[in-house]
């Protein structure tokens, strides 16, 4: 009965307490609370004054136990709350957006100006490294063209020493030529007999300077070549001289020769050859009887026909000096000899002239009964003796 | 005679009556029908799903008004209706809200973007200034 009592007690404290808060009225009331409601309470204070009162009326109504009212209230007091916040949050969304704007146009007009500059700058640097470009350039033609000028230029050394050397060898080889000529002169005047020493120096000298040649040692070749040269112009200075003096010798001998055979064809006359010393003479003598009459010094006509062969023989040699000499016999006094052996000499020589013998080569003279040539004491000694001897002389 | 004449007055009382009712119904559907377009409306607006809740709410309670109608409990229709309404002003609001919101971060985020590109012209003034610097050197070797 007691416990019944005590059920009965609680049961109607339990209907007399306040009912669970409705879940629209609790949002509400956090909602109220947000910070940003004061905010929205200065925007559009009228709205949030009514979701006060709707607040405090739906408490009113939850405290009465009057759910539905305060469910309701609590609703319309939301949405009046949240129309109050969002126009608090458009306000501030457009004051976000001005600022932005502002700080954007401010940003923008930096953007501008720093692109400018950096535009500016790159320009330079671009302009700059162009420039060095170009300096880089300008310093590798200026490169390749002083390796050009030095290439060139060394190969112009070469070409000059190549042009130096084959003009050098030119030259050695035309003063080997010319030694060759030189020694081919010595030879012809055989400076390898009479000057023998000079003429082998001259020989060993060419030898080594054509080796020299042929080696490429073409200084050496040309010192070689000159000395070779040298000594083959000695060897033919000194050589000459002797083969001249043998060269006439041997001419002088043969025109001798000739001379001696071309007057063995005159008739009646003897051809005579004798030394005298370093002379030698052909002597052609001619009896008197053949030229004059009895001691006549002047000749006879139709007896001057041996002269012709004479003339013709002195025409012909006419490099050789000739006396003409008169001979008698001894009979008489000397001097009147003398004179008939002289007047006949100038008689032959006159009639030589006279048939183009050259006057200035021909030396006259009359030896008298001197030098006899046969016996005087028989007629015919004495006709022998009484002559007159052409005399050719040479060496 | 009275009496043909009372029912007669009854009959027209009760027809009017019925009639005002009709009227009235209609007219809720109409509300009814303008809000929910009203709701559609602003969903298409909410570009953002901002209000995406709130819109729910709003279509729950028009669904609600639409009971009372159909209940007849006419007064509690007009009651849901005037507290849709507030939903709706209250949704457009904060769509309205959203939109600026969206539109200032955009502007902030444009900001940010030039101002991250003013670092970077920065940057490359001061690299193009050094490199200014080496070429000019260079130059002058």
């Amino acid at each position: 009965m007691r416990t019944l009592a005590l059920f009965a007690a609680l049961l109607l404290v339990g209907a007399c307490s306040t009912p669970p808060k409705p879940p629209e009225l609790e949002a509400f009331e956090k909602l109220r609370s947000d910070p940003a409601a004061a905010a929205a309470s200065k925007r559009a204070p009228d709205l949030v004054l009514s979701a006060d009162r709707l607040l405090a009326v739906s408490r009113d109504q939850w405290q009465s136990n009057d759910l539905d009212d305060s469910r309701y209230s609590a609703l319309v007091g939301q949405i009046k709350l949240k129309h109050a916040l969002a126009l608090a949050e458009q306000d501030i969304a457009k004051k976000r957006m001005a600022v932005a704007d502002e700080q954007l146009t401010a940003a923008t007009d930096e953007q501008l100006r720093l692109q400018r500059d950096l535009n500016a700058l790159n320009n330079e640097v671009a302009l700059i490294k162009q420039l060095n470009d170009a300096a880089a350039e300008r310093e590798k033609l200026a490169e390749q063209l002083n390796a050009a000028q030095q290439k060139a230029s060394a190969d112009k050394q070469t070409m000059a020493e190549q042009l130096a050397a084959e003009r050098q060898k030119a030259t050695v080889g035309e003063k080997i030529s010319e030694v060759e000529l030189a020694i081919k002169t010595a030879d012809t005047v055989k400076a390898g007999t009479h000057a023998a020493r000079p003429y082998s120096a001259a020989l060993d000298m060419l030898a080594r300077a054509q080796q020299e040649f042929a080696q490429g040692n073409f200084r050496a070749a040309e010192t070689s070549a000159d000395m070779a040269r040298a000594k083959a112009e000695e060897a033919t200075v000194m050589a000459k001289p002797i083969y001249a003096q043998e060269a006439q010798g041997a001419e002088n001998k043969a025109l001798a020769e000739a001379l001696s055979r071309d007057a063995a064809a005159i008739p009646n006359v003897v051809v005579r050859r004798d030394i005298r010393g370093s002379l030698q003479r052909l002597v052609l003598p001619i009896p008197c009887s053949e030229l004059f009459i009895k001691r006549d010094t002047i000749i006879a006509p139709g007896r001057d026909a041996i002269l012709e062969g004479i003339a013709a023989l002195l025409k012909k040699y006419a490099s050789f000096p000739v006396q003409i000499v008169g001979y008698t016999d001894t009979r008489g006094r000397a001097s009147e000899l003398l004179a008939i052996s002289l007047a006949r000499s100038q008689s032959v020589y006159s009639a030589l002239v006279l048939r183009g013998a050259d006057a200035k080569r021909m030396l006259v003279s009359g030896q008298g009964g001197a030098e006899a040539i046969s016996d005087n004491r028989t007629v015919a000694g004495r006709a022998r003796n009484n002559r007159i001897e052409i005399i050719f002389l040479y060496q | 005679m009275i009496r043909v004449g009372s029912v007669i007055l009854l009959v027209v009382t009760l027809g009017g009556w019925s009639n005002a009712f009709a009227g009235e119904a209609d007219d809720l559907q109409n509300m009814i029908d303008r809000a929910r377009q009203g709701a559609k409306d602003l969903e298409a607006l909410d570009e953002h799903k901002a209000v995406t809740d709130e819109i729910t709410f709003l279509r729950v309670w028009l669904d609600e008004a639409w009971k009372q109608r159909s209940q007849q409990h006419y007064d509690e229709v007009r009651a849901v209706l005037d507290r849709c309404d507030a939903q709706a002003d209250m949704v457009r609001q904060r769509i309205v809200a959203s939109q600026l919101s969206a539109q200032a971060a955009e502007r902030e985020k444009a900001l940010k973007r030039t101002r991250a590109k003013i670092d970077e012209t920065k940057k490359a003034i001061e690299a193009a200034t050094i490199q200014k610097a080496a070429l000019g050197a260079k130059g002058r070797k």
